[in-house]
């Protein structure tokens, strides 16, 4: 199924988009400012239940899908590139201008732990651009700055438009003979690179033609009006209150050091007095905001309330 | 003052040594609907871009002379500034919607121009009514049809209240009867409301009538202007073919009367008192029907799409060899589904499917790229070379042909194809037609295949162009070539097929010799047939009618 956004009947789809923006981003931001192990993983599963509970499991699964690609990816290559650490795993050969490639259990974890961060932030992507409206997002961000905006809403055009092309590109390109089901992982790779040159040759023609139509009515003038404004409501400061303690105290705590750990030359011990203030603070705002979530959806009295 | 004018104009697009636009003077009044004709590339949508000044504002080049509408010179004007003057639709309804939903883009080009939200409300509900989409409002775009997805842009286009509406052959990807629907909005818009319309259109047949203008154009120049049946009579004299088919036929056969519509064209005739005198004629042309060898099948087959929608409810297809098999339908039939179950690209959920004696299969289809050979709606997904040489050659080594062999059936088919003058362009950078006609080289390539898959050839395509492609694929066809073709175009079917198909709701609705299907029908049958269909159930090629029409004008002592 592709990556876009479908209206539901879940909170989330109900919210303002700046808290929508608020709740998606907040699990990313922490990802890239917390710099202990122990709390990434609690993260993932508090980001994964959100994903789950506002029903967009389907819809994100391509985003998760490329998440673990690329933290699979950083898990193999940092312990190769990295030559940090003082417990070596495994000695590997010399190699002329590089030295030894040596794995150290220090370079592995670290791999780990980058990966994981990558695979939270390429989630909350994909939460935020299937629970957020992009009309709604475009009409938030062209307040701010007219060109993101218009960057914004080309992605958000040619991303669905360019899962449908590469699809007829394979499909087209199978029928004139190309073997891209064939073969090991590298001749698939060769075989697929033409495809890519294409796709991206019709996103650049397919860019262009959405802004030209945009410019023919009149995007760019200067100050838009919105048709139909989402006000903020109850629902909305539920949301973003938790959401704003949990990012406060964390940027608040990692501030002052208090979140700090180092992997390198070797590991620290991931828990300290401070990890049960991290720990209980992230499960506090999931599970607020995962609750409440469900118990709308459920709940007649609640959703007619907020 | 006329509502633009156009002075010693000359355009040349960046990076190009040829004008785009060369010498045009021009003047629209208002309430006007112009109709631009011409051949692909002769610069219509040039002309239609320098109106709403995305021309030079947008697209850049060096540009000569001025453009004023509304007595302002373009130049001053943004494109952003023009579009409550003139606004345009586009060709591809997929490349023109910005937002998600059908209320919310109706609603974007007023919000952009910040008008007061009790105004755009208004507009918008006065649009979506207006325009038949008010079951639309909160339909997500993407679930659209093409021909709702084009009426949302017409909408849009609308609701800015411009003097000029621009159409830039806005009915091209749509089928018969979405194209009907769309310009009898146009139509009604331009009569209701006295907006000057410009359009610019292949298909002459569905708007050739509706103009009070027509502009037809040659390599950048305004060759012809004047009404339309000054230009059908003009397009009689210097041999230009850029009428509506029943003209066409009138012209060829010697009439000095030349009808517009078909109404006019039987109104003619029934003047001479020569429709009275038509013999019921049940002649039909019949080809050898071939039942031993099957080169495609699909038998009971259903195919339905993760999302829930059932694209085909039991689908029984047989195409034997030498044949050419259309399939006609409007947009959503399961046409398309069809085709990629075929090919195997997709699995039917019930029933067999059987491709060159194998069930295909993605893993199967590149085994059988030497004898199928698969031309796409949108060129776009063919190329993937940077040159049309290398296209050509890349085919036939991904046919298994030896690379010196390979050149040489390469330049040999460029050679036949008449493409040596763009063997080293960008297959992108080309025409539409010259695109197409790239695509149809390389599936045509020597040794020809035993069966051609199109998925509408004709898109965008200009009469010359067609009769290029189409020529050459008869030729292909009398040395043993089969041919499968999805398309819209009725006229294209019923000169190149033998068979045809209508499809409607995911099932075959008839299928049998296409002057029969084609014949019988209202809406899906060409123009000729509508003329002349009463006493000549089985014309339906314009060379049938032109024969007819002279013997007509011989009898009537034309």
């Amino acid at each position: 199924m592709l990556p876009v956004y479908r209206e539901k009947n879940t909170l989330v789809h109900r919210l303002h988009p700046l808290t929508a923006l608020l709740l998606s981003l907040t699990p990313a931001i922490l990802a890239l400012i917390l710099e202990n192990p122990l709390y990434l993983p609690l993260l993932c599963i508090g980001l994964l239940g959100l994903i789950g509970v506002s029903e967009v499991w389907d819809e994100c699964r391509s985003f998760l899908r490329l998440g673990l690609i690329m933290a699979m990816f950083i898990l193999l290559i940092n312990p190769l590139v990295n030559r940090q650490g003082e417990h070596i795993l495994v000695y590997g050969p010399h190699l002329p201008f590089w030295g030894n490639i040596n794995v150290t259990l220090e370079a592995l974890l670290y791999g780990l732990f980058a990966g994981l961060r990558v695979f939270v932030i390429v989630a909350a992507c994909g939460f935020l651009s299937t629970t957020v409206s992009p009309d709604d997002l475009l009409d938030l961000l062209a307040r701010f700055s007219l060109r993101s905006s218009l960057a914004m809403a080309l992605a958000v055009r040619l991303y669905p438009g360019m899962v449908v092309e590469a699809e007829r590109i394979k499909e087209v390109q199978l029928a004139r003979g190309e073997r891209l089901n064939e073969g090991k992982y590298w001749q698939r790779f060769k075989a697929h690179l033409p495809l890519w040159y294409s796709l991206f040759q019709s996103s650049l023609d397919r860019a262009a033609n959405i802004a030209e139509a945009m410019s023919a009515r009149g995007f760019g003038r200067g100050k838009r009006n919105v048709y139909k404004k989402k006000s903020f409501q109850p629902r909305d400061a539920i949301v973003a209150l938790p959401m704003t303690i949990v990012l406060a105290g964390t940027i608040a705590a990692s501030t002052a050091g208090l979140g700090s750990y180092s992997f390198f030359p070797s590991l620290a011990l991931p828990w300290n007095m401070w990890s049960p203030f991290f720990l209980g603070l992230i499960a506090w705002g999931n599970l607020t905001v995962i609750l409440l979530i469900w118990s709308w959806k459920r709940w007649h009295w609640l959703r007619s309330k907020i | 003052m006329a509502l633009v004018e156009i002075e010693n104009l000359s355009y040349w697009y960046p990076e190009r040594d040829e004008p785009a636009l060369d010498g045009i003077n021009l003047e629209l009044e208002r309430g006007e609907f112009v109709l631009l004709t011409g051949p692909t590339g002769c610069g219509k949508t040039t002309l239609m871009r320098l109106i709403n000044g995305l021309i030079p504002h947008f697209h850049g080049g060096r540009m000569m002379g001025t453009v004023k509408v509304g007595g302002v010179d373009t130049r001053r004007k943004r494109p952003d500034e023009l579009a409550r003057e003139a606004s345009m639709v586009f060709q591809d309804p997929e490349d023109q919607l910005v937002t998600t939903t059908v209320e919310k883009e109706i609603a974007f080009g007023l919000e952009n121009f910040g008008l007061p939200s009790k105004v755009i409300a208004k507009r918008v509900e006065e649009m979506l009514v207006g325009t038949g989409l008010s079951r639309l409002r909160r339909h997500f775009i993407p679930d659209l049809s093409s021909g709702e997805a084009q009426k949302v842009a017409l909408a849009s286009a609308l609701a800015l209240h411009p003097e000029i509406l621009v159409l830039d052959e806005p009915t091209s990807q749509l089928d018969p009867l979405s194209s009907e629907e769309l310009l009898t909005l146009v139509r009604r818009v331009h009569e209701e409301t006295g907006t000057t319309v410009v359009m610019s259109e292949h298909r002459l047949e569905r708007c050739y009538h509706y103009a009070t203008r027509i502009i037809h154009m040659k390599k950048g120049r305004i060759i012809f202007d004047g009404t339309p049946v000054e230009a059908a009579r003009w397009c009689g004299r210097n041999d230009e073919a850029f009428v509506p088919p029943v003209s066409r036929v009138f012209i060829k056969a010697g009439w000095e009367d030349i009808p517009l519509t078909v109404n006019q064209a039987r109104a003619l005739l029934h003047s001479y008192g020569y429709l009275e005198r038509l013999r019921v004629s049940e002649e039909r042309r019949e080809r050898p029907w071939n039942h031993k060898e099957e080169i495609a099948r699909a038998k009971g087959v259903y195919f339905i799409y993760p999302q829930g929608k059932e694209a085909l409810r039991g689908v029984d297809l047989t195409i034997n060899r030498d044949t050419h098999m259309a399939i006609l339908g409007e947009n959503g039939a399961g046409k398309s589904t069809l085709l990629r179950c075929l090919l195997g690209i997709l699995k039917p959920g019930r029933g067999k499917v059987e491709l060159l004696g194998e069930v295909p299969s993605p893993i199967r289809l590149p085994r059988l790229s030497s004898r199928l050979a698969f031309c796409p709606q949108n060129p776009g997904t063919f190329f993937v070379s940077s040159t049309v040489r290398e296209e050509l050659l890349r085919t036939l080594l991904l046919r298994g042909e030896k690379e010196n062999e390979a050149r040489k059936k390469a330049e040999d088919q460029l050679d036949s194809m008449g493409l040596m003058d763009l063997a080293e362009r960008n297959p992108r950078d080309l025409s539409a037609g010259e695109r197409e006609k790239v695509v149809v080289a390389c599936a045509l390539l020597s040794p020809l295949p035993d069966l051609v898959v199109m998925d509408e050839p004709t898109r965008g395509l200009d009469y010359h162009s067609k009769r290029e492609i189409q020529g050459k694929l008869m030729s292909c066809g009398e040395k043993g070539c089969t041919f499968l073709i999805v398309t819209h175009d009725v006229e294209f079917a019923a000169s190149l097929a033998d068979r045809a198909a209508i499809m409607g709701d995911g099932k075959i609705i008839v299928e049998g010799n296409v002057d029969v299907v084609l014949g019988d029908s209202l809406f899906f049958s060409p123009q000729v047939n509508r003329l002349l269909g009463d006493g000549f159930p089985g014309v339906i090629r314009e060379e049938d009618a032109v024969r007819i029409l002279r013997e007509a004008k011989n009898l009537c002592g034309r």
